[in-house]
């Protein structure tokens, strides 16, 4: 690795190499913009990388590796990828599942909630650098980052700050958005002031740079009606607003309702400048709807659906959501989840790569909804409650 | 939970035809192990060379760093009227700030990009620095600029040059740069050399295999003629100019960085040599480092809304 070169008074040496993995998730470039076969093969080999780490890190994913008599050689293609070995999300709330021995973990990360037990998810630098970068690579979809004018813009975050968010990974992650530009935080000691969103959000409008609005979908609800009753118009053409936290399976918050009350109360030009996103705390990927309203998985991604018995399902049927994500170094992120939903199968007609999911539903009772439903149980939701 | 420990005071220098340089000077908590003086790239404000700073003071440093006159940031001038030699004016002005609060210290630069150039062109003068870490230094400025600009302007006379450029998002005008470029003789890599031989002290280049704008090839060959002292070469596997985007990356190179920026000087060679055994060196955490990029960023916004509110207050 270290060459020294001792010719006159010149050494030189080479810094290790950096693992495809981080070549791909902090790329300068898009990583959208792989050939299917090259993106396949990429992620093929970072996700065999990872089950390797993790099958001899993990006590607990290694006692699962064995059982299943799974061995990492058996990954030669994309199509053997469902074999790998995955770990129920309802694993998180019983055992604390970890592949750190060195005392790296940096934070364990909590779901959000008052209902029934919570996840813990540890993780450590990496893993959390990388979180970011998925963050910034999704928001390319949007055309911004911080590398961008987006500097300038502005942006409403209808969550807490980092600091208020704590060990709340739901909060925690929204308000990781602050990296690309100056950013409100307007949920403070547990309730939304909705009356500085909206006057944020109008002073925003008027300004000629970007704003974007990031929240849960109950919340942008609430701003929407608070901007409505108190007639505040707003000029959105400079607005996108950013969802994420689960919401489905919220009876008064369809899409095609939710999506006409935020244009109409935040002047939106369209559909189009709503954006969902979707991360669960036990994911340490973040997936971007795309203008076309397709969620794109980062392309070091690699999404499926199971059945009931958990067993591996075609692109395209619907199913349990289940993940293979190479980005956490900390914990074992071969999941299978709570929510239902299909891959579309194919590339988006906006042109970007990634495998496409479709959430359909939270499979749990209303009790255990989507974290946004529960982050409105914990806060206050002031004096405009949808 | 996160609170950065980096605690920066601003204060002014002044470039030898008094234009303001603002600088941020941040003190490490024990008596210092070395003094600083960091210079970011064309493009990049003294807050964006929040990471390398915080690494640099966490392990003992007093770090200087600022906004060059006549570049994007806190300092006097526009970026439109942007010259090498107002960056490397700034850069002199902050070393002697430094020097003048510190009597008996010599500073270490750390350069990265274009600074580099500058930087090297000041250590030639004898009492500039007393090591150069430079972060993809640029050794073939007009080389560097065609690779930017898409064309080597240097080769057009002036009259041809078009009314503006744009180097990396930002509208400067060419006449500025062509003429400095031409009264300074910054030149290619010939005048690098010229300049290097001159150059006693260390000079240590981390380059990037990768990179558009400095060939690491040609960094070799000008550092073996240029051998005006001990001269090392640290190649990064990945990444193209701007290696702060990959943070994984970035983290191998701030520590190896912050161990020759300041080790003794007969240790240099070691460490660029055997990195495995970096010595342990304390690391700002990922939340440390997301509060001090955000923190620093309203900062600047503040101070700049509050200093056009002054010039304007003047006027009136
Ligand atoms: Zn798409």
């Amino acid at each position: 690795m270290t060459s020294l070169a001792p010719a006159g008074p010149l050494t030189t040496s080479d810094l290790p190499a950096v693992h495809e993995l981080d070549a791909l998730v902090f790329s300068e470039g898009s990583c959208f913009e792989f050939a299917e076969d090259q993106e396949r093969d990429v992620r093929l080999r970072v996700i065999r990388d990872a089950v390797a780490l993790h099958a001899e890190r993990s006590p607990l994913y290694a006692g699962l590796v064995e059982r299943r008599g799974f061995t990492v050689e058996r990954l030669q293609d994309e199509r053997d990828l469902p074999t790998v070995p995955v770990l129920p999300t309802s694993v998180f709330k019983r055992t604390l599942v970890t592949s750190d021995a060195g005392g790296q973990v940096v934070r364990t990360f909590l779901s959000s909630g008052t209902h029934g037990r919570l996840s813990l998810v540890p993780r450590d630098e990496t893993t959390l650098q990388r979180l970011l970068g998925s963050v910034r690579v999704g928001l390319r979809l949007l055309d911004a980052n911080e590398d961008t004018d987006a500097d300038d813009a502005q942006i409403i975050n209808l969550g807490p700050s980092r600091q208020q968010a704590g060990d709340i990974w739901f909060g925690y992650v929204m308000s990781l958005i602050e990296i690309i530009s100056e950013t409100g935080h307007y949920v403070v000691d547990g309730r939304l002031d909705l009356a500085g969103a909206a006057a944020h959000v109008a002073r925003a409008s008027r300004d000629v740079g970007r704003a974007f609005v990031v929240g849960p979908p109950v919340f942008v609800c609430a701003l929407a009606a608070y901007l409505t009753e108190r007639r505040i118009s707003v000029d959105g053409s400079n607005i996108t607003v950013i969802t994420g936290g689960g919401w489905k399976s919220h009876a008064a918050l369809d899409g095609p309702t939710f999506t006409r009350t935020a244009i109409t109360a935040l002047g939106l030009p369209d559909a189009s400048c709503l954006r969902d996103a979707f991360n669960q705390v036990e994911l340490n990927s973040v997936l971007m709807e795309c203008a076309a309203g397709r969620k794109h998985a980062p392309p070091w991604l690699y999404p499926m659906t199971r059945n009931e018995r958990l067993e591996p399902l075609s692109d395209g049927e619907p199913g349990l959501l289940s993940y293979l994500d190479p980005t956490a170094v900390s914990y074992p992120c071969f999941i299978v989840g709570d929510d239902l939903g299909r891959i579309t199968p194919g590339r988006c007609p906006c042109g970007s790569g990634g495998r496409l999911v479709e959430i359909t539903r939270r499979l749990d009772g209303p009790a255990d909804a989507g974290c946004a439903l529960k982050m409105q149980d914990r806060f206050d939701l002031g004096e405009a409650s949808p | 939970m996160t609170t950065t420990h980096l605690h920066s005071d601003q204060l002014v220098a002044y470039t030898g035809d008094g234009s303001r340089v603002v600088v941020w000077r941040s003190e490490p908590r024990s008596t210092p192990r070395g003094v600083v003086v960091l210079a970011g790239g064309f493009a990049q404000r003294m807050r964006h060379m929040g990471a390398i700073a915080a690494y640099l003071v966490a392990n003992g440093a007093l770090v200087y760093r600022f906004d060059p006159v006549r570049h994007p940031g806190l300092s006097d001038g526009n970026v439109g009227s942007f010259s090498l030699s107002a960056l490397s004016d700034s850069l002199q002005a902050v070393r002697e700030l430094a020097e003048k609060e510190n009597p008996g210290e010599t500073p270490v630069a750390v350069a990265s990009s274009l600074a580099a150039r500058a930087a090297v062109r000041l250590a030639t003068r004898g009492s500039g620095f007393a090591r150069l870490v430079l972060l993809v230094g640029v050794v073939d400025y007009r080389r560097t600029l065609a690779q930017a600009l898409g064309t080597d302007y240097s080769t057009w006379t002036i009259d041809e040059l078009p009314a503006t450029i744009t180097i990396e998002g930002q509208v400067c005008d060419p006449r500025a740069v062509w003429l400095d470029e031409r009264d300074q003789r910054w030149g290619g890599a010939e005048e690098t050399v010229i300049d290097l031989l001159s150059v006693r002290v260390p000079v240590i280049n981390f380059v990037s295999v990768s990179d558009e704008w400095v060939d690491a090839e040609q960094v070799e060959g000008i550092f073996r003629l240029g051998a005006g002292g001990e001269r090392y070469i640290v190649r990064l596997p990945e990444g193209q100019h701007r290696i702060s985007a990959n943070p994984v990356a970035l983290r191998t190179l701030l520590r190896m960085l912050t161990t020759v920026a300041l080790c003794p000087q007969d240790r240099i060679a070691e460490v660029v040599a055997t990195q495995d055994d970096l010595p342990v060196i304390a690391e700002p955490g990922f939340d440390e480092l997301v509060t001090l990029t955000v923190q620093e960023r309203a900062r600047e916004r503040a101070e700049a809304h509050s200093s056009a509110a002054r010039s304007s207050g003047a006027v009136i």
